[in-house]
């Protein structure tokens, strides 16, 4: 079992769109058997799959233990592809996990899912705190949404400073330009800086997800945007693979 | 021989297989669709395996556990909410087309679906 965190300490970049898509690129191209376990709040990945916000506080509950016996887990329109959606309670979610002092919880909560998934997608709201230091803790890949422009570089940099000063030795770092423009100067200039980061292109269609609320392979599957995260998740499935 | 007069809610066989009545909702898997009054519902999958499930087996109340398995997912992982979640779903999809509610949940028991008085 392996896990992808979803990471930006910027919001709007278009994490959670990009959570939803690569797990339903998991479940549908690589066949494994995957859960989005959507941490933000705002539950933005869970409603791209369909999935309402649930008025309870059952995304919290889940962290008051060690294992995660019986997580509620929604099952979604689309096989081996299930959603620990997220609801308001996770606004208290690094405090519990302060509180607690257990810093490896979430890692050890998704590792208790691993005869269950193959592949956890986690989607962690833009923060740097309790929550995101246990997310990166967790993961075996965190790929880092970046909207193409200076500013963005100096959100990158101040993960992997973070990662660096917290975290030693860490999961890999995946750049990617969500909400790519080329006809925009920036955003093509962004681009010629790191040429080797993946890119996602900003399109209708993307955008469209919020309506239609399914991923944009499952609706517009000949699009750029549905090829641009294909090949983007067999970036990450490779390394996550060769990775044992 | 054929039957005279098939009652309006039996199953009907088209030339593409079985549609499904239920009053003024007609279901049909093949085409993956739903019609209330001729108007086409707007369901996702799991609304539409629901919905087609009850018709196709109404006055049964079924229990979230077997209506988890009737989405072909596995009860044993999938959480009970599921259920409540794509039915809350599938009533709100036929409310948007003027349909009465055919659903009725059972407390403790699950849901089920009340076959017509005809």
């Amino acid at each position: 079992m392996k896990v992808v965190a979803c990471y930006s300490v910027k919001g709007g970049v278009g994490k959670s769109t990009l959570a939803a898509n690569l797990a339903w690129a998991s479940a549908t191209l690589s066949s494994r058997s995957t859960l989005l376990w959507d941490l933000d709040p705002q539950g933005s990945g869970s409603y791209l799959l369909g999935i309402d916000r649930p008025a309870g506080s059952e995304a919290l509950a889940v962290f008051a233990h060690a294992e995660a016996a019986r997580p509620p887990v929604i099952a979604t329109d689309w096989p081996r592809l299930d959603v620990l959606p997220a609801d308001r309670s996770l606004y208290e979610a690094a405090g519990l996990l302060a509180k607690l002092g257990k810093k490896r919880r979430l890692a050890r909560l998704t590792q208790s899912l691993a005869g269950r998934y193959e592949r956890i997608v986690l989607d962690c709201p833009p923060v740097l705190n309790e929550l995101s230091s246990q997310v990166l803790r967790a993961a075996d890949a965190i790929v880092v949404p970046l909207t193409a422009s200076p500013l963005a570089e100096r959100g990158l940099a101040d993960v992997l400073e973070h990662l660096r000063r917290h975290h030693g030795s860490h999961a890999p770092v995946l750049p990617v330009f969500a909400m790519y423009d080329g006809r925009r100067k920036l955003h093509a200039d962004a681009r010629e800086a790191h040429p080797e980061w993946p890119v996602v292109p900003m399109s209708s269609i993307v955008e469209r997800m919020a309506v239609s609320r399914m991923p944009v392979a499952a609706f517009a599957p000949g699009s750029a945007a549905a090829e641009a995260i294909r090949r983007l998740w067999q970036g990450i499935e490779s390394r996550l693979a060769s990775g044992g | 021989m054929l039957p005279p007069n098939r009652p309006a809610d039996d199953v009907v066989r088209a030339d593409h297989g079985p549609r499904l009545r239920y009053g003024d909702l007609v279901v049909d898997p093949v085409a993956f669709a739903a019609r209330y009054r001729g108007k086409l519902l707007n369901l996702r999958p799991n609304e539409f395996r629901l919905l087609a499930f009850f018709v196709a087996n109404p006055d049964r109340v079924f229990s979230r556990a077997a209506l988890i398995e009737s989405l072909g997912k596995d009860s044993d992982l999938i959480d009970e909410r599921t259920v409540d979640v794509w039915t809350g779903r599938l009533r709100r999809a036929l409310r948007e087309q003027g349909a009465p509610d055919p659903l009725r949940t059972v407390r403790a028991q699950g849901y089920v679906l009340d076959s017509i008085e005809s």
